[in-house]
């Protein structure tokens, strides 16, 4: 990992069109203000990795027993008209 | 029409014509990009997101509205230019149902739905992070208000 310091205000470039500037720091807290063109999807990592296992725990799903449904469905009905 | 020999739906043929596009993948699956969204019973508010790849790659959606009528999404600039959406009117969001151990504790990615661009049939799994959503919303647990 390539690592750098920089001080408040100061700005990284990525590859001629992403910049990257320290706007704040506060504690453990930084604040990042990244320019980047619309094609390059930023994410917290965190975020990110939240919804891959997600998606991934999705695709393990039960088969959707019809009947079940049916009934669900008409109980939330019914709650909702009281 | 394209065959294809889905896990959850068994062999099944579709227009390809109505394949729907994930130009940038789906976190988790992001090699997946061609799908296509099968209704098998009109009567239920659920639908198949199928690869037509891979045909053990299925996921249950649900238009959001029914489960959760005060959901709402704003969607961004940047979405709509991806999309190249150019009118809301064009535009179908489905969450992604998760059936763990039964179907009363079936949950939904509220965070991220899919858009769907009905237009150009261009979609993407757009992640509000910043929302009040989380990935996990009982959908019958609770009836009235998010349930989390």
């Amino acid at each position: 990992m390539l690592v750098l310091s920089r001080k408040k205000g100061e700005t990284l470039v990525i590859d001629n069109n992403i910049e990257l500037t320290i706007l704040e720091v506060d504690g453990e807290n930084i604040k990042l203000g990244i320019n980047a063109p619309q094609n390059i999807k930023i994410y917290r990592k965190e975020i990110y990795e939240e919804i891959q296992k997600a998606n991934q725990e999705a695709l393990q799903s039960q088969k959707i027993n019809n009947n079940e449904l049916l009934q669900l469905l008409k109980s939330k009905d019914q709650q909702k008209k009281r | 029409m394209i065959e294809i020999n889905s896990t959850r739906l068994g062999k099944i043929k579709v227009d390809g014509d109505k394949t729907i596009t994930f130009p940038w993948g789906i976190p988790g699956i992001e090699d997946t990009k061609n799908f296509v969204l099968i209704h098998s019973d009109p009567n239920l508010p659920f639908h198949f997101l199928q690869s037509i790849d891979k045909g053990e790659i299925s996921f249950i959606l649900t238009n959001p509205f029914v489960f959760f009528p005060e959901y709402e999404i704003v969607l961004s600039k940047d979405v709509m230019n991806e999309l190249n959406i150019e009118s809301e009117n064009d535009v179908g969001v489905y969450v992604i149902v998760s059936v763990m151990d039964s179907l009363e504790n079936a949950t939904a990615n509220l965070m991220a739905p899919i858009v769907i661009n009905l237009k150009n049939r261009k979609a993407k799994q757009v992640i509000y992070h910043d929302s009040k959503y989380s990935l996990k919303h009982h959908l019958f647990r609770e009836m009235t208000g998010l349930s989390r």
